[in-house]
């Protein structure tokens, strides 16, 4: 019976996690650390407006979330509690990389502040976008977002069944226009667009950051997972460098699953996933154990009262580089 | 009617069914009426909410319906950890009170303190042994109680399973305030001892083969199940109440037992709800409350009047309404989804109980 980490995907619209970083002198060590590494200040990697250039914005972003992240793992393992079972979307899914042990924290971040050189798309490239879609459970997933055969419509990402069992929810990525036209065909309520989200992630829009950064993750000194490490890109355990590197080169362009990341987790044993960061809203899906988040500095304390009621093993394992 | 007069169990037996009958067939706006009434009877209402009276912008006797309570606001808890709790009882009771006191509360800070008057604690009883028949308990079985005792009311489940439901009770103490303190001072292994404690305990009772039934905690029971399986598997079943209970442990419980009923509760000492069938391979664990005395629905977090549409998640606000006993919208400390029960109750249920969680639950935060 095992402790699952879980990372979310995606660049939050709120600041989180000052709380967490006032409280415990672990993370504010591993702050000063980053700043080091990606060149951004602790306040910006904290809390403060993010860069207004999309690509830069979206790397300060991926550093603030990433270092959020991994500040709470460093929080929680300095109270005995480590992961049996490692896993993410998109962003965490590099996250879960870095602390299974496949990949370096310096080099992890150095990437992500890497990736703010993508080039911009030309300012006639049509505006792009994002979308969650609610679909019924049962039937075919194609048919019942309806978004396949639209031009300009991916689906980009699955993220599971509602906590009371009654919808699933995907994620659309594509052309806003084409996002706009989709929600506006279906019941009001069907899709639900995202408006501060102006890349479209997970799907074939992002072929040119995908391009720009296959050589710097082709040279990245990945090595083999020393926890259990579980995809977003479909239902697989990684254990080799090279299934790693696999997964970085194409997270910007392959849709993502949620379902395939809490499956292997559950077939690993996990009986009590932490979600980090806030990085999956609380209390919208239904995952096939219990979650406890944690981004405020409470969230430890019912931690380990969770792990501790549902009989959690508290064994020591590695932890990542 | 009190916890320690005697009386023929068969009778005892038949005086709860009629009132869960009764109860179940009661108007809530109707009992709402009478209970603010007695509660705010200038004469011989209860001397906190007479005092609450005079600070309130309307008169509470003119309140109609169950849903006007919102009017009170949430229920400030705090106040049952120094008030008397007999001021809480409608001066309507003879004074001066007899009886027990109940904690709740009490692993992260002061307990909260409660009255019991004899009829609150046949109500509590009363459902308790619903509860046990319409799960598949039988009467005139022994029960092991494993549960807190001492300020505890879970520990009256003695007196529940001997005197309501006609058993034999073995009993065993623990003292779930000092295993929190333990994990809370980063001391698991020594919590982890004290559970060691308990198991050997319940072992050795368990040992000679005479207990069918086990009362206990989630956590406990799952210690249990995983260090003496060959003592779970003959029981006839357990009953569940006090820690979190996830689908695997009530997957792992019916398992162990090779012909088990698995039983579960959810409340503390303010109310209590009864568990209904698991669904959709327990994924869906729902309970209801003890109706009319005990309601509960569930809340959004950042609005605490407004509930949330059923099947989603959010507060747990619990409002009680005995005769001796008014406390509207109490916020609880846990979340839940709300529970649609389609008729087969008169009130809303709350299933998939978690401690409560003060995050995001937006869901534009997925990506």
């Amino acid at each position: 019976m095992s402790l699952g980490f879980l990372f979310g995907g995606g660049v939050g619209t709120e600041v989180r996690g000052t709380e967490m970083y006032r409280s415990y002198p672990v993370m504010r060590d591993l702050y000063e650390q980053v700043s080091e590494w990606t060149g951004l200040t602790v306040g910006q990697i904290l809390e403060e407006e993010l860069p207004t250039a999309q690509e830069e914005r979206q790397s300060a972003g991926t550093i603030r979330e990433t270092a959020l992240a991994l500040g709470i793992h460093d929080v929680l393992v300095e109270h005995g509690l480590r992961p049996s079972a490692l896993g993410g979307l998109s962003l965490g899914a590099m996250t879960a990389s870095c602390l299974a042990g496949a990949i370096g924290r310096r080099e992890l971040f150095e990437m992500l502040a890497h990736t703010r050189h993508t080039p911009e798309l030309p300012p006639e490239s049509p505006e792009q976008g994002l979308a969650l879609a609610f679909a019924p459970v049962e039937g075919d997933l194609v048919a019942a977002y309806r978004g396949e055969g639209r031009a300009g419509v991916h689906l980009s990402g699955v993220f599971g069944v509602t906590a009371d069992g009654a919808m699933q929810i995907l994620m659309l990525s594509g052309e806003r226009s084409a996002l706009e036209e989709v929600a506006a065909d279906l019941p009001p309520g069907t899709i639900a667009p995202l408006p501060d989200r102006p890349i479209a992630v997970h799907s074939p829009l992002r072929g040119h950051h995908r391009e720009f950064m296959a050589p710097y993750v082709g040279a990245m000194p990945f090595t083999a997972p020393e926890l259990p490490l579980f995809s977003c890109l479909e239902q697989k355990k990684l254990t080799t460098a090279e299934g790693v590197r696999d997964l970085f080169d194409r997270n910007s362009t392959d849709a993502i699953s949620l379902p395939d990341v809490c499956a292997g987790m559950k077939e690993e044993g996990v009986r009590l996933a932490l979600i980090m960061g806030g990085s999956i809203p609380d209390g919208i899906l239904r995952f096939p154990f219990p979650v406890v988040h944690v981004d405020q500095p409470e969230h430890v304390q019912q931690v380990l009262t969770s792990a501790f009621d549902l009989g959690i093993d508290l064994a020591p394992a590695q932890t990542g580089r | 009617m009190t916890s320690t007069t005697r009386t023929p169990a068969g009778s005892r037996a038949a005086e709860c069914d009629r009132l869960v009958r009764d109860w179940l067939d009661t108007d809530l706006d109707a009992w709402t009426r009478r209970v603010v009434a007695r509660h705010f009877d200038p004469l011989t209402g209860s001397p906190y909410w007479l005092r609450r009276a005079a600070g309130l912008d309307f008169d509470p006797r003119d309140l109609t319906r169950y849903d006007q309570l919102t009017a009170f606001g949430p229920f400030p808890v705090e106040v049952l950890r120094d008030m008397d709790p007999a001021d809480l009882v409608p001066l309507a009771v003879p004074r001066p009170l007899t009886g027990r006191i109940w904690d709740t509360g009490g692993t992260t800070g002061p307990p909260c303190r409660l009255f019991y008057t004899p009829d609150m604690l046949l109500h509590r009883g009363a459902w308790r042994r619903w509860s046990f028949v319409s799960e598949g308990f039988l009467p005139h079985r022994t029960w092991l109680q494993a549960t807190p005792t001492g300020p505890h009311l879970i520990g009256n489940g003695v007196w529940e399973t001997t005197e309501l439901f006609e058993g034999r009770t073995y009993a065993i103490d623990m003292d779930p305030r000092w295993v929190k303190r333990l994990i809370r001072a980063g001391r698991p292994a020594d919590a982890q001892e004290y559970t060691t404690h308990l198991l050997e305990q319940i072992a050795d009772v368990l040992r000679p083969g005479r207990v069918d039934y086990v009362n206990t905690t989630p956590a406990v029971f799952q210690a249990l199940t995983r260090r003496f399986p060959e003592l779970v598997a003959p029981l006839k079943g357990v009953r569940l109440s006090g820690t979190q209970l996830s689908a695997d442990m009530y997957r792992d419980f019916t398992a162990a037992m090779s012909d088990g009923v698995c039983g579960r509760s959810y409340g503390n000492t303010f109310g209590n709800a009864a568990g209904l069938p698991v669904e959709q391979n327990a994924e869906l664990m729902p309970y209801v409350p003890n109706f009319p005395q005990v309601t509960m629905t569930v809340v959004d977090k950042q609005e605490w009047s407004e509930a949330v549409a059923y099947g989603k998640t959010g507060q747990v606000r619990l409002t009680v309404l005995h005769d001796d006993l008014l406390l509207p919208n109490i916020l609880e400390r846990d979340q839940a989804l709300r529970y649609d029960p389609k008729g087969k109750w008169p009130s809303d249920g709350v299933a998939n109980v978690t401690p409560l969680q003060t995050t995001s639950s937006a869901p534009e935060g997925l990506y």
